[in-house]
């Protein structure tokens, strides 16, 4: 089951938010480019802490920010905004339980 | 001396459940739809049994689940769902009217229709709802992202495998599995863009006039001969099968119901409409290669003599039905509603999507069922060995039936098996298809699979032993 897409080098990871809803949201830390798929839920603060410096983003932020996208069933379309000959890439990826969400394939559409 | 007076509170008012339930049993009890001595009803429009001696034991005020919406729950909503909603629809046969004038004014009575408007709600929320659950949109989504995703769904379409197809193509009947096939489309197709032409009233602006020309053509521009509804008649009478509405009630899949009354549920409910308008053009845009692959299909499995007209008027008419859903009809509303509308489009070509795949995977099952008959005749024994031995313990039901006694064809929650003592039965498993069953023998009944009865012997005394699953009782000890 993927659970990670690459777009032309930029990252998403899918995210459980809140009322069981399963979002795409950019694995990259604001600070520094760390991995977020990877970070802690502080949720006290509602944000998602980078292992790399521990910095929080906050996770209205990410919410803001998710890649358009609709489920159905186990399957997740996401559009995206890529070049011509960019790359899209789906996985799967280890994340950390701050991030987890139950396993949708990930299928990418490119927006024109 | 002054009066005030102020308005009651708005409180929002439920159904009461036993309100409901006294509806439910009055509308389902209605000579109309009680079960028949007959398998298919050729010449009377109005007639579509919907075994009402089961209702009162049946809960539609919990939504079911995916997993669930196969079951017989699912099945006794539908049927009623089609009814409630074709009272707005005009059925009229083109013979035998005489004979069928009363039923005709007992399908479209005042009362009949309350009670329909009274229970449709609950019943939509039994069946719909879990389209909630399994369909998501997220994110934000711009016209820019919408575009990209509606252009891309007819490509993607074309390269995916047709489910149908294949089955039809693997079935060891492919003749019946076609049959089948057609039968399952019947319900929509022989009343065409009923559902569709809902939208059509009120005043919505410029889409509303895109939308009525797209109506304009399923109903073949006035011409009774090149309306949809008047190929598809023709498709049916040259395969052998009668042309006449719900001709073959008795032999619709739980999932085509379901996806019939999809759309009369997102067009008669308003506040569904941009839903609709995503269903509308997902359908519109991809079936022109359905259509062309159907038809392929059709003419090997039928030969030469069928007339497949329908199918050929499809491939062309949809091309431009794509164009003008997007073109004329999404881009339109989107300048005068803006994004708001996005996620409501984008969920209704969704859930019509996994709606299709449930149809196709519950097709492909029915198939392999009908397909089966003889190899669950002849798992009788070892299960039945294994109730009788004492190493499977179930509920049992004993029934005793006269000849010609017709059960109408349902389905079970779980895997079941038939065992007749005395007399013969036919085991009905498809239109015109069956197993004879006699004293001793019988038939493993699996889940979610549609079948019926007839009893053809002076009586037949037979077992129905709810086994939950076949394969567990021919294995080891199982209580």
């Amino acid at each position: 089951m993927t659970n990670y897409l690459t777009v032309d080098g930029r990252d998403y990871t899918m995210f459980a938010a809140s009322g069981g809803r399963t979002l795409v949201v950019t694995s990259t830390c604001p600070h520094r480019g760390g991995p977020l798929h990877l970070g802690r839920l502080d949720a006290r603060r509602a944000r998602i802490v980078c292992p790399w410096h521990e910095l929080g983003t906050p996770v209205r932020k990410l919410v803001a920010g998710a890649l358009p996208a609709v489920r159905r069933g186990t399957t997740m379309t996401v559009v995206v905004d890529a070049p011509e000959h960019g790359e899209v890439v789906t996985l799967h990826r280890l994340t950390s339980p701050a991030m987890t969400a139950c396993g949708h394939a990930a299928r990418a559409e490119r927006a024109p | 001396m002054t009066l005030q007076q102020t308005a009651p509170p708005a409180d929002a008012w439920t159904l009461p459940s036993s309100l409901f339930k006294e509806c439910l049993v009055r509308y389902g009890t209605n000579p109309l739809f009680v079960d028949s001595e007959e398998w298919t009803f050729e010449s009377n429009p109005y007639r579509r049994p919907v075994r009402p001696q089961v209702l009162r034991y049946m809960d539609f005020e919990t939504p079911l689940t995916r997993d669930q919406i196969l079951d017989y729950s699912s099945l006794a909503a539908n049927r009623l769902l089609l009814n409630v909603y074709e009272h707005d629809l005009v059925f009229l046969p083109e013979e035998g009217f005489d004979g069928i004038h009363d039923d005709f004014g007992r399908f479209y009575a005042p009362e009949t229709r309350a009670l329909a408007e009274v229970i449709r709600p609950v019943l939509e929320r039994h069946v719909f709802s879990f389209l909630d659950d399994e369909v998501d949109v997220s994110g934000r989504w711009t016209r820019a992202e919408l575009e990209a995703y509606l252009v891309a769904l007819p490509e993607e379409a074309k390269k995916a495998d047709n489910v149908a197809v294949r089955t039809i193509r693997e079935s060891s009947n492919p003749h019946h599995a076609a049959v089948t096939y057609m039968i399952q489309f019947a319900g929509d197709f022989l009343s065409e863009a009923s559902a569709m032409a809902r939208n059509l009233l009120g005043n919505y602006g410029p889409a509303q006039s895109e939308l009525f020309k797209i109506v304009i053509d399923e109903y073949g521009y006035g011409v009774h001969d090149t309306k949809h509804s008047t190929l598809f008649e023709r498709l049916l009478t040259s395969i052998g099968l009668a042309p006449k509405p719900h001709a073959y009630w008795q032999f619709y899949l739980t999932s085509s119901l379901l996806l019939n009354n999809y759309f009369h549920f997102v067009c008669k409910n308003h506040d569904r409409f941009f839903r609709y308008l995503g269903a509308l053009y997902y359908t519109e845009a991809t079936l022109s290669d359905i259509c062309d692959r159907v038809g392929r299909l059709l003419r090997e499995v039928f030969g030469p003599d069928a007339d497949l007209r329908y199918f050929g008027e499809h491939v062309h008419i949809d091309e431009h039905h794509g164009r003008m859903a997007l073109d004329k009809i999404i881009r339109p509303v989107l300048d005068l509603y803006g994004d708001a509308v996005i996620p409501e489009i984008v969920r209704g070509v969704e859930e019509f999507r996994l709606l299709a795949e449930i149809a196709d995977d519950d097709f492909a099952a029915q198939v392999a069922w009908s397909d089966g008959g003889p190899r669950y005749k002849s798992l009788h024994d070892p299960v039945y060995d294994a109730i009788a031995g004492g190493r499977v313990e179930c509920p049992v039901q004993r029934f005793v039936e006269p000849r010609g006694e017709l059960s109408v064809t349902h389905v079970h929650d779980g895997d079941e098996l038939c065992h007749i003592v005395s007399g013969t039965m036919r085991f009905v498993t498809g239109h015109d298809r069956y197993e004879l069953l006699h004293g001793g023998e019988g038939t493993v009944i699996r889940s979610n699979r549609l079948h019926g009865a007839i009893i053809e012997s002076e009586e037949c005394v037979y077992d129905i032993h709810s086994i939950g699953d076949y394969e567990k009782c021919l294995s080891s000890p199982v209580t």
